[in-house]
């Protein structure tokens, strides 16, 4: 390879990569799972929370979504809440109005927006904090700060969902 | 709050509940622990009405697995014949009519997305439209011929596929299939709904090009040059205050043709926080140009979340919407009716309501201005039944 092939191949290659950045920060940009979280599709983020025992945090986001947008924005992108919630919980997203099919705990099949009806969702974001075997302990719509999931995460790994609803809970705190 | 409604509308359609409104009508399936049904056709085209014959197609998990099936009756019999189709698991079929007795499939199952036409005697070969993809639509329309349109992945997008068909006794066969849009795919089409109106055939579809979900259109009215999409959903696309999201959702078209018009159906999510609404807008009498979209639904409705939108129409120029919604407490569904130029109150029937779950409906409507109905019911347990209903519409 001569010095001008080498030089070529750097340019291509350095062009490649920026335009596979550009791409997937434009998609990032439009409001799906936030960046550099570990989301993973529904069926498979049942299966690992059930083989490793952690609660689920399941947010359900809609393509273009302006809150879903703020949300990732203003409190995702806070490193200690995206430790807390990588590290303690299996994270799913769902996109609201996706037709990718999910296959529910009792075997029925869905769509990815059919789980919508299911979760009675009316606005997005929805945050659906769920047990290992995927039973709903909590549905919180809308914007919500870091102190809020930190609030949420001590209701869900505290085990206060099995004698208290998170409006209870919430009421409750000193 | 539903009695109120029911009364309501009867004194205001001169009903004083018709009598047909208490026809509970056919179970199709019953309820069996873990089998589940879904009505799921793209555009939501589960059910057909042709001549005195009905079709319906349907999914359920009875043995094992996801398959696919077509229920046929005529409007004598007191009962459907039934039909399975689709090779290993089968998803999201969908049916028109195409002549008397004969009705076109089209379903995704293990090898592809197939078409096949059935008459009452069962169903003919299959024929393979391509070897992946899904949420396909069809439609017949009398001089521009059969139509099948879906959605499959071209490299990184899905873009919505359009193939003419050919009837040739039992068997059918494609044209090599075209993407609606031949500009090149830059984020997903999904969805198609078709319907053939009196003078054209219309194509509406889901498209995210615009960074969140918008119902586009097409329309052929020489059944080979199909115009430029234009888009058919009024909700705003534009970033919100501080450079964020990209604007509000529009999801799962559906077309009826009613009269010489044609109009298109969606769930719309302008009013983020209460849910979808449904949305509707009307071509003009005699040209392919849509107006301006609006609500279908009454006010009732709109703090809530409606979901599954199915339209109906048919030459005389009846036009039926019906969808689910939870306003009464547990998931009912509400129809309206184009009447003049404004759409009736919403309306329930007796076997549409009540404490089950009552959803995902199926419209079809005949020229003698029968609506057919089927839908799925749900208790608190984990199964399903599968219902169908005939209901004469009244007078306006």
């Amino acid at each position: 390879m001569t010095l001008l092939d080498g030089l070529f191949h750097r340019l291509f290659r350095n062009l490649f990569r920026g335009l596979i950045c550009f791409i997937l920060c434009a998609s990032v940009a439009w409001a799906d799972a936030p960046p550099n979280y570990p989301f993973v599709g529904h069926d498979a983020g049942l299966t690992r929370a059930k083989a490793e025992a952690k609660p689920i945090l399941l947010y359900f986001g809609r393509y273009g979504c302006a809150w879903c947008d703020l949300t990732n924005r203003k409190t995702f992108s806070d490193a200690g809440l995206k430790q807390l919630l990588s590290d303690n919980y299996v994270l799913i997203y769902v996109d609201a109005e996706g037709g990718k099919r999910l296959r529910m705990p009792n075997g029925e099949r869905l769509t990815e927006a059919e789980l919508g009806t299911r979760l009675g969702a009316f606005a997005t974001p929805l945050f659906v904090f769920m047990t290992p075997d995927g039973k709903v302990v909590a549905k919180i719509p809308g914007f919500k700060t870091v102190d809020d999931f930190k609030d949420y995460d001590r209701y869900v790994r505290g085990g206060h969902y099995r004698k208290q609803t998170l409006l209870e809970f919430l009421g409750s705190k000193p | 709050m539903r009695l109120v409604r029911l009364i309501g509308i009867g004194i205001a359609l001169g009903l004083a509940l018709h009598v047909q409104a208490a026809d509970q009508g056919i179970v199709l399936a019953e309820a069996r622990a873990g089998v589940f049904h879904h009505l799921d056709a793209s555009g939501r085209n589960s059910l057909a009405v042709s001549g005195n014959s009905t079709a319906l197609v349907w999914e359920d998990n009875r043995s094992g697995a996801p398959a696919c099936y077509l229920a046929l009756k005529t409007d004598a019999a007191s009962k459907f014949s039934e039909f399975g189709f689709g090779q290993g698991e089968c998803f999201e079929p969908a049916v028109a009519a195409f002549d008397a007795q004969r009705f076109l499939l089209i379903w995704e199952d293990a090898e592809g997305v197939h078409t096949a036409i059935a008459d009452p005697t069962g169903i003919g070969p299959a024929t393979r439209l391509a070897a992946s993809g899904g949420q396909g639509n069809l439609t017949v329309h009398p001089q521009l011929g059969a139509y099948a349109a879906w959605s499959a992945t071209d490299s990184r997008w899905r873009r919505i596929w359009l193939a003419p068909l050919q009837i040739d006794a039992n068997r059918v066969s494609a044209a090599t299939p075209l993407p609606i849009d031949p500009a090149p795919a830059t984020d997903d089409q999904t969805f198609p709904g078709l319907a053939a109106g009196a003078h054209n055939v219309m194509l509406a579809w889901e498209d995210r090009r615009h960074g969140h979900t918008v119902i586009f259109g097409s329309h052929t009215r020489d059944g080979k040059n199909w115009s430029a999409p234009t888009r058919l959903s009024g909700n705003p696309t534009g970033r919100q205050a501080g450079d964020l999201g990209r604007g509000s959702g529009a999801m799962r078209p559906a077309l009826a043709a009613f009269g010489t018009r044609i109009a298109a159906i969606w769930l719309d999510k302008r009013d983020f926080l209460s849910g979808y609404d449904v949305y509707a807008a009307l071509s003009d009498p005699d040209s392919p140009r849509f107006e301006a979209d609006r609500k279908a639904q009454d006010s009732f409705g709109d703090a809530i979340a409606q979901w599954h939108a199915a339209a109906a129409g048919n030459r005389q120029g009846e036009l039926v919407i019906g969808w689910d919604d939870d306003r009464d407490g547990t998931a009912d569904i509400w129809l309206t009716r184009l009447s003049g130029a404004d759409y009736s109150e919403d309306f329930t029937l007796p076997a549409l309501s009540g404490p089950a779950r009552q959803s995902d409906p199926a419209l079809a409507l005949d020229e003698q201005g029968n609506l057919h109905l089927a839908w799925i019911e749900r208790d608190d347990g984990d199964a399903t039944r599968l219902r169908y209903l005939r209901w004469p519409l009244p007078p306006h």
